[in-house]
Parts: C-alpha cells; structure tokens; sequence
C-alpha cells in the first residue's frame, strides 16, 4: 500500500511543500530513498527506523521505498523525518492514513521517538497555510510561529504523541509561549551615553532619515556604545518585516533561544575578519550573510578600513537594492537587505590625528591611503559622516541627565511616519532612499534656504555628491522639525554633517 | 635664441664650483669666449689638469644639452645666470648664491617677502596657521616664499594663492622630478602670478642633501623667515640658521609644550627669535598697520560663538557644553556661519575662526 504524506523544505527564504510517497514492497528489508535527497536526508532512514521501534511500533521487515516529489528540487534537512515515519507507520496501518490528509509534518526524530526544533519552522509554516489545514512542527518551535491564523498548529514533541492526535482527532494542546513581545525592552539606553550632543543628533537624524552614518573618531571616543544604541531609537518592526526578519533568522537556525517572532530591529557587528561568503550570504547551499540577518535593521561595521576589500564593495549591491542575489550552482536566491549601515573607524592609522590628548604619528600620506580603503561608490552611500571627540572626565562623571532612547525614538516615529505617507506611491520609505527625481520633488527649499545652499557651494568647494547628500539630510532635518519646506536653519544643520568632504581627506 | 640657451645650460652643466662659475661671469667675459676656452686658460683658472679635462669633456654632450634646451623651451621655464639683469638682487648678497636659476612664472622683484617653512608632518594647529597667516599677510602685498615640500610649506602656498597674492617657491630638484608630485597643480596655480625656481638642472632628482641648499635660496630670497612648525632637528631650522647668517630676522610661532612639531619653534623663541601669535606681530616689521575689520550683521547666539573662537580653536562638543542652548539650534549657527565663510571646521571636530 501507497501513502503520501506532506513536508515542506526551503528555497532561499521560501518554503515549498514536498510530497513524500511511502511504498511497502516484498523482498529483503531496506530502505532506499529517491527524489533528489540529501546527505542529512538519507541518514534520516536510521533515525526514523529507531524512533518507530522506540515508539513502541514493530518496524515490519519489508522493503521501503522513499520518494520525495517535486524530484528536480534539492531536499535538505533533517526536518523530513517525521513525514517520513508518518508515511511509514500509516503504511504499516498504525496510523490511519485518511486523517493524515490535509496536514503536513515537520520534524526532526531522535532515536528515541522525540522530535527535536529545526531550521526555517517559520516559513515553512507561512507556505503550508496556504495549502493545508494542521501543520505538526516540533514543540521547541512553536514559538516562533505562535502568531501565524488561518492553520491549526500542532506543537508536538514526539512521535507517539502524533500518533495519538492522529487517531483520535485531537485538538491541538497549545501552551500559550511567555510572551513579553508587547513590550520592546533593550539592555542598552541612550541616557549611558554622557555629553556627546553633536553624535546623537546626528545618530538622532540618520536614524530618521534611514541614512547611512559613518564615526570617525579616536580609540575610545565612544563610537562602539553609540552605534550599540541605535536599534534603541529605531520604530519597532511592524508585523510584515518582523515576518521578513523572522524567517531569515529562522533558516539561519539562529531562533533557537530566542523561539519568538522578532519585533525589535536586528543589530549585527561582525568582526572585521568576516569572510566575504559570510557576510554577503553563501555556501553550496546559500544561507544568509550578515547583511541579510541585519535586515530591517542595523548592521554596524566596526573598524571599517580593516574589512577586507572585497566585502566592503560587495555591500554596492545591498546598499542600493535592498537585497542580495547569491548565484550558486544549485540555484539562485535572493535575500532582502535593506540596512541601516553604521560604521566607525580611526581617523588615521595610529588613531590619534585631530586628537587633543595624544600625538598622531601618521604621514599625511599613511592617512591618505588608509581613508582610500574605502572607495567613493561607498563613501557616496553613507549619507551623514561624522567625527567623533574623545569623551573628557567632567562629562563621564557628569551628574547631567541624558535623554532616554524613547524620548529620542519618539521623534524619529514622527519622522519616519512623514516620510511614509509622502513617499506613498514612490515604493520608497524613507528620505535616504531618495533618487534624483524625488530630490527634484520633495526637497522644497525657502530663499533663504536657496542662499545658504549657494554661499555653501562657494565657501566649502562641495562636490556634486556632497551636494546631493546636503539636500537628503536636510530633507530628514525637516521632516523632524515637522517642516514641509526646506528653510535656511535645516540646510546649515545639514552642512555640519559631512566631514570627509574635508581636504585632507580627498 | 637657441644658441644662448645652449651655452648658458652648457655653462651651468661644467662639473666646477658656483663660485667659480659666478667669478667667470662677472668677470664680463661672454659665454662663447668661455666655449672657445682650451685647457691651459682653464688650468690658470685653478683647475688640475683632470679637471680641466673634464670641463672640456661636456662639449661632447652636445646631444643632451639640446634636450634640456627643449625641455626648457617645451615647459616655458625661463633661465637666468647671475650677470642677468633679472637674477634677483638679493641672492646676490648671500653666501654660496646659485650660478643660474631656472624659473617657471614671472621674474619677480623680491621686495617684501616673507619665508614661511616648517615640518612636512604638520599637525593640524601647523597647517592652520601656516595656512591663515599666509593669506592673511599676502592681503598686505607681502611676498610668501616657501620651499612646496609637503606639510606647511603647501599649506603656506595655498594660502597665499587663495588670498590671490604672490608667492615663490623653490624646488629641491629639477623641473623633470618635481617632488612631492603631488604638488604639481600647485606649482600651476603659483606659475600664474608667482614663480616657482630652482637652482637644480632639470634632470636632478630630489636627492636628500639638495634640500638644505635650497633651504639657503629661500632664507635668501625673503626679509624676514617665520618657523611655523619643526621638531628640534627639522630642516627648517636650517633654513632659520641660513636666514640668521645672512642678518635676517626669524620669528616662530609658538606651540603646545609637549608637542614633538614646537620644539623646535619654542627653542627658537628661547634663543631669541621673535614670538609671533598673529599676524600683526609680522606687519608691524614691516611697517604696515593692521586693517581694521569687525564682524557685523550677526545675531546673538552667532556672535557668542564668533566670541569663544576668537579665544582659539574648540571642538564642537566643548562648544555645544559651554553655550546653554539647544543642540540644533547651535549647530545650525555654525552651519550658518561656514557657509558664509566666517569659520570653518577642522579636523577632529574642531572649529576656528577664518579670519
């Protein structure tokens, strides 16, 4: 006897629903496995022969066959098993095979019949909806998709109990996940940072305008614990990008503790020796890089000349689409990545050049070079860059009190919100997005504005890329002013965030 | 034309000393009498006979003496010997003046001029003083000669050229090599109204001991010589020894006591050089009074911050603590204020005074 039991496995951030044919024949017992399975899939054979054993089922001596459909895609994973004990077993009449309709299974066995979480629960879930009515996934996953309607969701932790619910029709029992999702809480503030006003402003209005921002600053200056802080000012995720997020962590087998919907934006530093597969996404079986598990979020670049040549530029593809198309031989796939960039680096090699507390020791053509590292199609992305000063005594140990991250995330809702409902039929979000025709559009100057924007352009010999990167942040300046014209104020706060725009550094 | 040319860089390529060559000169003997000379006349000069040999050799390097004839021609240098009406009066006066120099720009009168020299590895208080001063006194139509290495020296020229004044600056090689090649639009921008000279031939390299040479034009060729920045072994205190020797003036800025780029300017103002802390301190040797210039137009909070800066140089953190106003409020004062030219920022967040 034939029985077909439905799975899921992944194509990039997808799922895609497999079909799994279980067929009991004569001959001598084995079990052999057919449809583009593999490694992790064809060792499944053992564990789901043990756990059925071990389950308290006799494994009749037969000869199996496994077929997995569609057969030109790759299945990989251990999350097969269960369908493929389901397949068995109702194969074998343990189960009965009419209640296994219309559900799919999820599931890595142990030998002993357990079933232990896996990888990319989440969108599986998300595809199965769209085809079935239960979905069994392993308990320790449940809470990552405890949010999910429109499917009933059957938590379970091992195979005796699937067997049961199977037979008799069971509900599924759902504990409730302790969920303190309502409440974003960081272990970081704001208000640790002490004095400083110059860099969160200008954290305040990148953040806004979803700019890219680059710290230059000596060793210690405070540019770790700043860029630590700015996912603290981000606006939530709404549900659809907390989905978005969730699911890459979700392949990326990263969910594991933490088991729940992510609705804080991500923040990822990478040390500097990341390799470049890493960092962009890769391996035979491409899984997500560091720029797509900061989705939605921050991705902080810590010593940014250090990182290696070829990961810095493959961040052009990221920066300016969103998204990162990994090509590999089996298969294409494509990652969203759409990031705030925050990177910080030492004004010169040794650190020390404009410090007032410590000798440089570089050659003006040391700094030269170690600034080349970084090449202009980057610099071009990086909207507000900034020179960080060391902290000195009088403000650590400052009795001042700081403003907290919600009072700063406050204003960036409100900005960030005047920037959607305006870029509403542009497909873009925010002001850093900008393309020429929205700067020719919605950067509305006053006169004044116009003659600062002027004397600007003669007195500091900007460039036409410093130009344009002018009119972005003061577009945000304004729209955090609540202003839907340019005036002259928001234009000269703009000019003050541009320092490589400085000669020594060009 | 090309005849003079060709004896005057023949003449300078004889393998014998300045001194020499400038005795000839003023001797009033013409270049061709010079040519025709034979052994003997050149031993009764004082040479040995291997010397004399050698001096007869370089009329074999006909073909290479032509090519520096084209060289100067193709990159409109100008080369004047020192019995030439137009080699400056005051190198004369010097001890060990060059023979001939090669110019590319005018001839300039050297009349009121300054030497600006310091460390290339300026710091940033350097290159901003170097840079003011310099445009600032060349507004007074006072010369700046400086020696176009990295650092100040640049500095001092750029601040000249954007002050549109004069300013001259002497290389440490020939025009083929000119060193840092990073200077090369410089040296454009100063060829226009100033002149850029060298004592070198055209194929000499930079080579380290060419520098304290030249060190002895640019004393040679200014009034006063002002030490911007130099450690305590730095070229530039070479140049103020020159300046001394030849009975000029050396003023010195001073600096931070534990910074390696004012020792050598505050040794000086120890041993007497005269301290120099603006630019009046310079005009006053001069003879020329100050302008009078005053910041108007300006509302509250722009003049608090112009006031602060006009005590020095302040970051921009230090600023936003000492003024009691909202953040925004005083960055966009200072946004104002730079695009129209009243500061500017620094490096390190600093801001300063333009003027």
């Amino acid at each position: 006897m034939i029985s077909k039991v439905f799975s899921l496995s992944l194509m990039g951030i997808d799922g895609f629903v497999v079909e799994v044919e279980v067929d009991l024949n004569g001959g001598l017992p084995s079990i052999n496995m057919v449809g583009l399975p593999d490694t992790v899939v064809k060792e499944s054979k053992e564990r789901v022969k043990s756990a059925i054993k071990n389950s308290g089922f006799k494994m009749e001596p037969a000869r199996i066959t496994i077929n997995f459909a569609p057969a030109d895609l790759k299945k990989e994973g251990p999350h097969l098993d269960l369908a493929i004990a389901v397949g068995i077993l109702s194969c074998m009449n343990e189960i009965n095979y009419k209640n296994t309709l219309g559900s799919a299974f999820i599931g890595e066995l142990s030998l002993n019949g357990e079933i232990r979480g896996v990888r990319g629960v989440l969108p599986m879930v998300l595809e199965a909806r769209k085809n079935f009515k239960k979905i069994f996934i392993p308990q320790e996953n449940w809470g990552e998709v405890d949010f999910i309607e429109d499917i009933s969701i059957y938590p379970v932790s091992n195979l005796n109990e699937v067997v049961d619910i199977l037979n008799n029709n069971l509900e599924p029992s759902l504990i409730p996940v302790k969920n303190n999702n309502t409440d974003v809480n960081y272990d970081f503030d704001f208000s640790e940072v002490k004095g400083q006003k110059f860099v969160k402003r200008a954290v305040e209005i990148a953040a806004s305008g979803g700019h890219n921002i680059l710290m230059i600053g000596p060793p210690g200056s405070g540019k770790t614990m700043i860029a630590q802080r700015i996912p603290t000012i981000l606006p939530e995720l709404t549900i659809d990008e907390a989905i978005e997020v969730t699911k890459i962590y979700s392949i990326a087998g990263l969910l594991k503790e933490k088991g729940k919907l992510l609705l804080t934006p991500p923040f990822r530093n990478p040390h500097h020796t990341v390799s470049f597969a890493s960092f962009i996404g890769g391996g035979s079986n491409p899984t997500p890089g560091e720029v797509s598990l900061a989705h939605n979020g921050v991705l902080f670049l810590d010593e940014f000349p250090e990182f290696r040549r070829d990961v810095i530029e493959s961040l052009r593809q990221p920066l300016e689409d969103g998204s990162v198309l990994i090509s590999r031989v089996k298969g294409k796939i494509n990652y969203p990545a759409r990031i705030m960039l925050v990177a910080s680096m030492n004004p010169c090699p040794c650190g020390y050049f404009g410090s007032p507390y410590r000798q440089c020791h570089c050659s003006e053509n040391q700094i030269r070079s170690y600034f080349n590292r970084i090449s202009g199609p980057i610099l071009d992305r990086i909207d507000v860059q900034i020179s960080v000063e060391p902290i000195n005594y009088e403000d650590l140990n400052g009795k001042k009190e700081e403003e907290s991250s919600i009072e700063i995330r406050k204003r960036v809702i409100k900005a960030r919100k005047i920037q959607i409902e305006r870029f509403k039929e542009d497909g873009i979000y925010v002001n850093a997005q900008m393309k020429n025709k929205h700067i020719n559009k919605y950067c509305i100057f006053s006169k004044a504005a116009s003659k600062v924007l002027e004397n600007a352009f003669k007195n500091l010999k900007l460039s036409s890329r410093g130009y344009t990167k002018i009119l972005k942040v003061s577009r945000t300046i304004a729209d955090l002013d609540g202003s839907e014209i340019i005036n002259e104020d928001h234009v000269a706060e703009a000019v003050q965030y541009r320092i490589l725009d400085n000669k020594i550094y060009r | 034309m090309d005849k003079e040319k060709f004896l005057k860089l023949w003449f300078l390529n004889l393998p014998i000393k300045d001194e020499l060559k400038i005795k000839l000169l003023t001797r009033g003997l013409e270049l061709d009498k010079i040519y025709e000379m034979n052994r003997r006349d050149w031993m009764d000069l004082g040479l040995n006979i291997c010397e004399a040999d050698e001096v007869l050799h370089v009329k074999n390097r006909e073909k290479e003496i032509y090519n520096q004839v084209k060289f100067l021609i193709d990159n409109e240098l100008t080369l004047i010997l020192f019995n030439d009406d137009e080699y400056p009066a005051k190198l004369k006066n010097i001890y060990d003046p060059p023979a001939g120099l090669f110019i590319k720009g005018n001839i300039l009168d050297y009349t009121n001029t300054l030497a600006v020299v310091g460390s290339r590895k300026a710091t940033n208080y350097g290159l901003t003083v170097a840079y003011k001063f310099s445009r600032e006194i060349s507004k007074y139509g006072i010369k700046i000669v400086s020696g176009l290495a990295k650092g100040i020296d640049t500095a001092a020229h750029l601040g000249c050229l954007d002050a549109d004044g004069v300013t001259a600056g002497v290389l440490g090689s020939g025009f083929k090599f000119i060193y840092p090649i990073s200077n090369k639009e410089v040296i454009n921008r100063i060829a226009l109204k100033g002149a850029v000279l060298t004592e070198f031939l055209p194929d000499e390299k930079p080579y380290p001991q060419n520098f304290p040479r030249r060190n002895r034009i640019i004393s040679g060729l200014a009034d006063f010589v002002l030490v911007v920045e130099a450690t305590d072994r730095s070229g530039s205190l070479i140049t103020a020894r020159l300046a001394l020797e030849q009975g000029k003036d050396v003023f010195a800025v001073p600096g931070n006591i534990f910074s390696l780029n004012s020792v050598g300017t505050n040794n000086l103002i120890k041993d007497g050089a005269k301290l120099v802390s603006n630019i009046e301190d310079i005009l006053l040797e001069y003879g020329i009074s100050l302008k009078n210039n005053m910041h108007s137009g300006y509302n509250e909070l722009e003049l608090t911050i112009i006031n602060i800066l006009k005590i020095g140089a302040i970051t921009i953190e230090e600023l936003l603590e000492r003024i009691d106003v909202e953040t925004n409020d005083v960055l966009r004062a200072i946004g104002k204020l730079e695009c129209n030219g009243i500061i500017k920022r620094a490096f390190g967040n600093y801001i300063t005074l333009k003027e």
